[in-house]
């Protein structure tokens, strides 16, 4: 899939860190107020906060506004990064507590219960209606299971199982060390597994899933 | 990684190829971030300006001064700065949570963590406090009393707990009664770059965006640009008043309205007594602490020193007795109708008092009162209307007047004082 940045059509599997570095002048002029240089940071960025966003909250809920929040910090918040760290790590740390923020507050709003999450974005042409169908149920599922692990768990696990990112530079955006990164992962993890036996429907999908993976191997053994 | 069970890689697996946003609507988040930007810039910039224009001023005065004391001071050390250092005062308790309203949750950001408050939390400088399905209630009694309210979805930041309290409000709306101060300012809200300073008063302060309403219903306030140290300058507005700004430009855009029926009505900023919360004793370093005791936040009851006491009786619930003292003897309530109608004839009283002997007063009228969902008075119409000093000091106890329903309340004024 391209990587269109006005598109609105995300990378499959690409993380943020594999992006060329941000030109120091670029980030020196937007934090200097140069509204160019600004705009065109945002358009470097958006689509991986975008993604990022909409991985942390479940794929439901404001995800432009959060967006819009995220890059409205990043403005505000600009002059203080002193690149002791990598551009990309700062953004996911404005990235994970705006999101955050967002999530707490929301808790106290009432939530519809049927409310339609922001459908993900699945190829058409790559799978059948019958596949995607079956596809789009499990991410659904997934992103309960996701809502239901602690905080600091999700963060740790959105970052390095989804986004690629390695744990040491996770330990900079969510400011802890790297064991305890290592050791959040491992209980996410231990969590997710746990809970997927115990959650009916995707069990059973996964079993399906499961099948359908046993039976093309014994496919490609003959 | 190759104990782990395949489900979960599987579905991990498709989750990095399946769980990412659908079609994002970058138009509409480009038109609404970008003005929030050039909003935010303006008002940097206007901050910039305006700091970089006192501190020309106060250096040249310094210098003039400076040439001016030479021959007398020379060798003395320099004198003291007109206000202490923030470090002084920056591990110093800003404020404290008193009181939750409901099942209000007060998110509280405290070096860069997060979590829920509880009742009895100090809130330091930096600190950032949201609260969401109600109000939260804070306190800070020293140095300087003042009772505040966060509403429904307001979010703030203590920007300053020096001498005076400072907040910046992010969003929503705060209410604060703020005990007089003789010098200097006691609180003070930012607003996207644009300061109200608080002198002494109650007052309401909304951030809504590119507009900012302050509803004053007493005392002083000063709206201008906030300064890098000292008094605010800007322009000065008594109450009662309804004032309106652009943050980016406050004195260039600023409206006001001394109608009273534009005044929006207080609400109570200090917590109810009938659950006794427990106090909040704010932990001031006692180098900082004043010698003599602060007085508490005043009642909401506008300028209750001012109002008739049976007003405020009615409008605030009597704090509880110490658990030494003896049991008072029960006091029968007195009605929200009955209360206004004395307070109303208390204020014909001091109306009188000011009459030549041997003239009476006699007021007829009728009050028509419109009372809120929270029982607080949103609007109020004297019929026919009364003499402008007697309404605005009934307009007091009005507003601060609590009623057990909402909905319309007629209320017969007659009598005549001798």
């Amino acid at each position: 899939m391209p990587n269109d940045a006005g598109s609105g059509v995300y990378a499959v599997g690409r993380t943020v860190s594999d992006r060329p570095p941000e030109p120091e002048s670029l980030l020196a002029r937007a934090a200097a107020g140069d509204r160019q240089a600004f705009h065109e940071v945002y358009v470097r960025h958006r689509n991986d906060v975008a993604r990022l966003v909409f991985r942390m909250m479940g794929g439901r809920g404001d995800v432009d506004d959060v967006i819009q929040e995220v890059f409205f910090q990043v403005f505000r918040s600009l002059k203080d990064f002193r690149g002791q760290s990598k551009f990309t790590t700062w953004l996911h740390r404005v990235t994970v507590n705006v999101v955050l923020m967002h999530r707490r507050a929301a808790k106290s709003r009432p939530v519809f219960a049927d409310e339609p999450p922001n459908e993900a974005a699945l190829d058409p042409a790559a799978v059948s209606p019958d596949e995607g169908a079956a596809r789009r149920e499990r991410m659904r599922a997934f992103a309960r299971l996701l809502d239901r692990i602690a905080e600091k768990k999700r963060v740790v696990f959105v970052l390095h199982e989804l986004e690629g990112m390695a744990p040491a530079e996770i330990a900079k955006v969510v400011d802890a060390p790297v064991l305890t990164v290592r050791t959040r992962l491992f209980y996410a993890r231990r969590e997710l597994e746990a809970m997927l036996a115990e959650e009916p429907s995707l069990a059973g999908l996964v079993n399906e899933m499961k099948s359908g993976a046993d039976s093309q191997s014994e496919d490609d053994e003959r | 990684m190759s104990g782990r069970k395949p489900s979960l890689d599987e579905l991990v697996g498709e989750a990095k190829e399946d769980l990412v946003p659908g079609e994002i609507d970058w138009a509409k988040i480009e038109a609404e971030l970008m003005p929030r930007i050039e909003r935010e810039a303006k008002a940097r910039a206007a901050v910039e300006a305006y700091r970089g224009k006192r501190s020309r001023w106060v250096a040249a005065g310094v210098a003039i001064a400076a040439a001016a004391a030479l021959p007398l001071f020379f060798g003395h050390a320099p004198t003291a700065p007109l206000e202490s250092a923030e470090g002084e005062g920056a591990e110093r308790a800003a404020s404290g949570l008193v009181w939750k309203e409901g099942k209000v949750q007060v998110t509280l950001t405290h070096a860069g963590q997060s979590s829920e408050a509880a009742v009895g939390a100090p809130i330091a400088r930096g600190d950032t406090i949201e609260a969401h399905g109600g109000r939260a209630l804070l306190e800070r009694t020293s140095p300087g009393a003042v009772a505040w309210a966060i509403e429904d979805g307001a979010k703030v930041t203590i920007a300053s707990s020096r001498a005076a309290l400072v907040v910046a409000l992010e969003k929503g709306a705060i209410e604060a009664q703020v005990a007089p101060v003789s010098q200097g300012e006691a609180f003070a809200v930012d607003v996207s770059g644009a300061r109200v300073a608080v002198h002494g008063t109650h007052l309401r302060v909304d951030n809504e965006g590119t507009r900012v309403v302050v509803d004053l219903r007493e005392g002083v306030v000063s709206i201008g640009l906030p300064p890098r140290s000292g008094s605010t300058y800007g322009d000065l507005v008594t109450a009662p008043a309804h004032v309106e700004f652009d943050p980016a430009d406050p004195h260039g855009s600023l409206k006001v309205s001394h109608e009273i029926t534009r005044v929006r009505a207080a609400v109570p900023v200090e917590r109810p007594a009938p659950e006794a919360a427990p106090r909040i004793a704010v932990a001031v370093p006692a180098s900082s602490a004043p010698s003599a005791p602060h007085p508490s936040p005043a009642p909401v009851a506008a300028s209750p020193s001012k109002a008739p006491s049976a007003v405020v009786a009615a409008a605030v619930s009597p704090p509880s007795p110490p658990a030494a003292s003896p049991p008072a003897a029960p006091v029968a309530p007195v009605r929200p109708e009955q209360a206004l109608t004395d307070a109303i004839r208390g204020c014909a009283r001091e109306r009188q008092a000011t009459l030549p002997p041997g003239v009476a007063l006699t007021v007829t009228s009728r009050l028509e009162v419109q009372v809120g969902e929270h029982g607080t008075v949103e609007r109020a119409q004297f019929d026919p209307p009364l003499a402008p000093e007697l309404r605005d000091c009934a307009a007091r106890a009005i507003y601060a007047t609590h009623f057990p329903a909402s909905g319309p309340v007629s209320i017969p004024i007659d009598f005549t004082v001798p």
